[in-house]
């Protein structure tokens, strides 16, 4: 027993020191399915996510939730084992795992303790590829849905994003509910959903990533066993559809009867993930609503004391994205709070930036993108973004220097091309009765009942 | 199996055993702790004080949070504003929160900056710009953060309300972000003696973790805070809460589509032989899709969107709670009840020696977030140095999830789910009030 003692002190030794950030490879099997191996001996920890590409934009309009609702059932037993046995076996491990869907892809993430990790792997190999469906799981998790759906009422912050995307997005996959409605989940089939996972669930059109304390030999080798005999199908065609931003100014109240503070979001279309603007637009970004120190922030929460908080934001997807600024206030300054945000917008098209702030922009974004890097779970997500969307290595092993060398031209460019200021979205949920007659004065209203979100 | 807890206990141990710490007393009584590396070149700068909600006389709950806000917005040597300012240019950031045994802050930044924010840091301790204008402008955005996150929030509500009504004479009954009557009427003179008696170098933890020169840094952190006088502060009494003899229900008519309960059993201190078993009972309770919450109350009754149990993590003896929302108001009708049937099984059988191990693997995994990052290394520190007067029990944490035995969890489920001692808060859509 001393002798094993002595060699894991020597490993963890050896292995505090974490190496720094080196580039990745993509790696593929005969299937198709692609896989990234970053080793960091730092904890003894591995950090797994598997990515199905295709996320909600695959559901059909009339069963939005389907591809939420196959991934959660992956969890719901195997050919093999039961659900209950699964979960019991898995969690044993002291792991969690959770399925997450946008709507570019579904994800599972977990992390294994090294010394589980191989037996971790064989559930999920068989989580992923031999689900079993059954259909009195599926009608549980049906109805497990439908009474979360109306649970998310309760929480305002929640109602006020899904109507932007709603609306910003209208006639586009990207406008439906990732996790559906309640009425259309009362719809989906059993047969549905097992076709939706025999057509899109493939490893042609999944990447596995592990980051941790994994030897990247020893990782291919369990890779190549688990899922070699996966077959792959016929890849997935996502049909591109055009989003067109918002061209006039549109304001949506939506009525949330009894709330004392309403929120508020302010914006337009975006970009997608693949834009090479990307940093400057970051940037920009930062100067305008990121940070305690962002104009948004100055203008809003310091100097008036209007909002705990603020803040704008580019979501970006395959095909498009938004920007969207965020924030709430009381009943009282709702008005008082949008009219700024106008302001800010004009301000920022019509004077640009200082030097200063370009400085402090992006001395913040390298900071805090190499604090979020530190953490594995920070890592893992942001090399699956850029694994997933093919963007640049460089964005992981170089993104210092890129931001660093954004000149102040592109910078000004940035602002007239991507920058809304007129046609914007504006969408309200709060008591109508108690902000209505001062939305009145930017406009005309159109009023939603946030119920309508269960339709 | 014994064979993996075995093994992961003495990883976590060597692992612990590897992270360099040291600490220290400056002249005037503040405490440093020390834990350098070199993963990334950057630094957290975090200080504790020893103050929060349970400190706070009636009439001015909320203050130490609101206080908190106070403190980044000016001192002598730096003007409203340029405390962010300064460290986001600089690729920092800053944050704090308060909680009800203290308050903390943080800063991150590249290694270089370290006596810049060291001279912030220590000017604000000394100096801190307290008027009307830093005042006012802190208690509107405060009214602001409560409304989001406790009037909007059903969920919130009712753990204030769990709160406010399981104890009668221990502080925890406060809320900690303050009440909104309380926090109309703080005034500056309340701020200035706030500031006074808590805010003093023999009232702080300083923690530095990250890329730094051990030897440097203590000259550095001397120069800047050993010169701030000691102060005077006042002997904090330990309440200890009188005995509940009888249950409490409270019924909270909310904007809410589903209805939920909330229940908080009197409980057991961080520092109480306890407590490692009350956190792991939690965890088998709650905690993943094998957990019996999930597995009786969503799986087989189908009563619930969700549920979790949580033992209290503080220096006093806090509560054992547990929430659940039911999927309609027939769900609701049995929550309870079958609820009370999962905790009286335990009491009566006790957990199976497989979900007793599953909880402390869980209970390791968890234990390595502390580790990942800088900031959590400071926190976790700080905390345990906090809640149980030494850092060091941050090392043996996992030795103790490790001792606990099946017979433990059935004795304290018998001591402490008693329904004399425990409180409910039911929240129920306004509709259904008659």
């Amino acid at each position: 027993m001393k002798k094993l003692i002595f060699i894991l002190v020597l490993i963890i030794i050896s292995n505090l020191h974490a190496q720094s950030i080196s580039d990745f490879q993509i790696k593929l099997l005969d299937n198709g399915l692609k896989y990234v191996v970053v080793q960091n001996k730092k904890l003894p920890l591995v950090q797994v996510r598997v990515i199905f590409n295709g996320g909600a934009s695959l559901d059909p309009q009339k069963s939005q939730g389907l591809t939420y609702l196959t991934g959660q059932l992956l969890l719901k037993g195997t050919t093999k084992r039961t659900a209950q046995q699964i979960a019991e076996e898995f969690e044993f491990l002291g792991s969690t795992i959770n399925i997450s869907t946008n709507y570019d892809y579904s994800v599972i993430s977990t992390e294994f303790l090294k010394y589980n990790f191989q037996d971790g792997m064989k559930i999920l190999s068989e989580i992923i590829t031999s689900p079993a469906f059954d259909s009195k799981e599926i009608d549980k998790e049906k109805e497990k849905l439908i009474s979360e759906l109306k649970a998310s009422l309760d929480n305002p912050t929640y109602v006020a994003n899904q109507f932007f995307n709603r609306i910003i997005f209208e006639g586009h996959p990207y406008s439906q509910s990732i996790r559906g409605t309640v009425k259309q989940i009362e719809k989906i089939s059993a047969r549905q959903i097992r076709n939706h996972y025999k057509t899109y669930f493939l490893p042609n059109e999944t990447t596995i990533i592990f980051y941790g304390d994994v030897n990247p030999g020893e990782a291919e080798e369990l890779i190549k066993n688990l899922f070699s005999n996966w077959q792959k199908g016929d890849a997935i065609k996502i049909i591109e559809k055009p989003v067109q931003p918002q061209s006039n100014l549109k304001l949506v109240l939506v009525n949330k009867p009894g709330l004392t503070q309403a929120q508020i979001r302010v914006g337009n279309t975006g970009i997608n993930q693949n834009n090479p603007d990307e940093i400057p637009i970051s940037i920009v970004n930062t100067i305008l609503g990121d940070g305690f120190t962002s104009r948004l922030v100055e203008e809003i929460r310091v100097k008036r004391s209007l909002t705990y908080g603020a803040r704008s934001s580019f979501q970006m997807q395959r095909q498009s994205g938004k920007f969207v600024i965020s924030t709430f206030t009381k009943n009282e300054t709702v008005n008082e709070v949008i009219q700024i945000i106008l302001d800010e917008l004009k301000k920022l098209k019509s004077s640009g930036v200082s030097d200063w702030e370009i400085t402090k922009a992006k001395n913040y974004m390298i900071g805090e993108l190499s604090r979020n890097l530190q953490s594995p779970e920070g890592f893992v997500d942001y090399l699956t973004q850029i694994v997933f969307y093919q963007k640049e290595n460089e964005l992981l092993t170089n993104f210092a220097d890129k931001i660093k060398y954004t000149t102040k031209d592109k910078i000004q460019k940035v602002i007239r091309e991507y920058f809304p200021e007129k046609n914007l979205l504006i969408v309200v949920v709060g008591d109508a009765k108690e902000i209505k007659s001062q939305l009145e004065k930017l406009g005309q209203i159109q009023e939603i009942s946030y119920e309508q979100l269960l339709d | 199996m014994k064979r993996l807890l075995f093994l992961i206990l003495l990883i976590s141990n060597l692992f612990a055993q590897n992270i360099d710490v040291e600490s220290y007393y400056l002249k005037n009584g503040m405490k440093v702790i020390l834990s350098p590396n070199k993963e990334v070149p950057s630094i957290c700068l975090r200080i504790f004080f020893k103050v929060g909600g349970k400190y706070e006389s009636p009439g001015t709950t909320g203050i130490s949070h609101l206080f908190e806000h106070m403190m980044f917005n000016g001192s002598a040597k730096y003007k409203p504003g340029m405390f962010d300012k300064i460290l986001e240019e600089n690729g920092g950031y800053s944050n704090g929160s308060t909680w009800n045994d203290f308050t903390n802050y943080w800063e991150e930044f590249n290694s270089n900056k370290l006596e810049l924010i060291l001279d912030m840091e220590s000017d604000r301790m000394k100096a801190l710009k307290l008027d009307n204008e830093n005042l006012e402008q802190e208690r509107y955005i405060v009214m602001e953060e409560r409304r989001l996150s406790v009037d909007n929030n059903p969920q919130q509500k009712m753990e204030e309300e769990l709160y406010a009504n399981a104890f009668v004479s221990h502080l925890y009954r406060q809320p900690v972000i303050g009440w909104m009557n309380d926090l109309k009427k703080i005034t500056l003179d309340d701020c200035k003696f706030f500031y006074k008696t808590y805010y003093s170098p023999n009232n702080s933890i300083l923690i530095l973790t990250g890329d730094f020169d051990k030897n440097k840094a203590k000259k550095l952190i001397a120069k800047y805070f050993e010169k701030i006088p000691k102060a005077k502060i006042p002997a904090h009494k330990k309440i200890v809460e009188p005995d509940q003899s009888g249950e409490k229900v409270i019924t909270l008519y909310q904007e809410v589509e589903l209805p939920a309960v909330m229940i908080g059993y009197k409980s057991c201190s961080i520092n109480d032989s306890d407590f490692y078993a009350m956190d792991l009972l939690a965890n088998i309770l709650s905690k993943g899709l094998s957990s019996r919450f999930n597995k009786v109350l969503s799986e087989e009754k189908k009563l619930i969107t969700e549920a979790y149990a949580y033992q209290d993590q503080m220096e006093d003896p806090g509560l054992f709670k547990i929430y659940a929302q039911a999927r309609g108001e027939k769900e609701f009708k049995n929550l309870l009840n079958e609820i009370e049937k999962i905790i009286e099984d335990i009491k009566t059988k006790g957990v199976t020696s497989n979900e007793l191990e599953k909880a402390k693997n869980s209970k390791v995994i968890d234990y390595f977030d502390y580790f990942k990052t800088n900031q959590s290394l400071s926190f976790a520190l700080g905390y345990y140095e906090v809640l149980t007067g030494n850092y060091n029990n941050l090392f043996n944490v996992v030795e103790k999830y490790a001792k606990v035995t099946s017979q433990d969890i059935q004795r304290i489920a018998q001591k402490y789910f008693n329904n004399n001692t425990r409180t409910i808060v039911i929240s129920k859509p306004k509709s259904e009030k008659k």
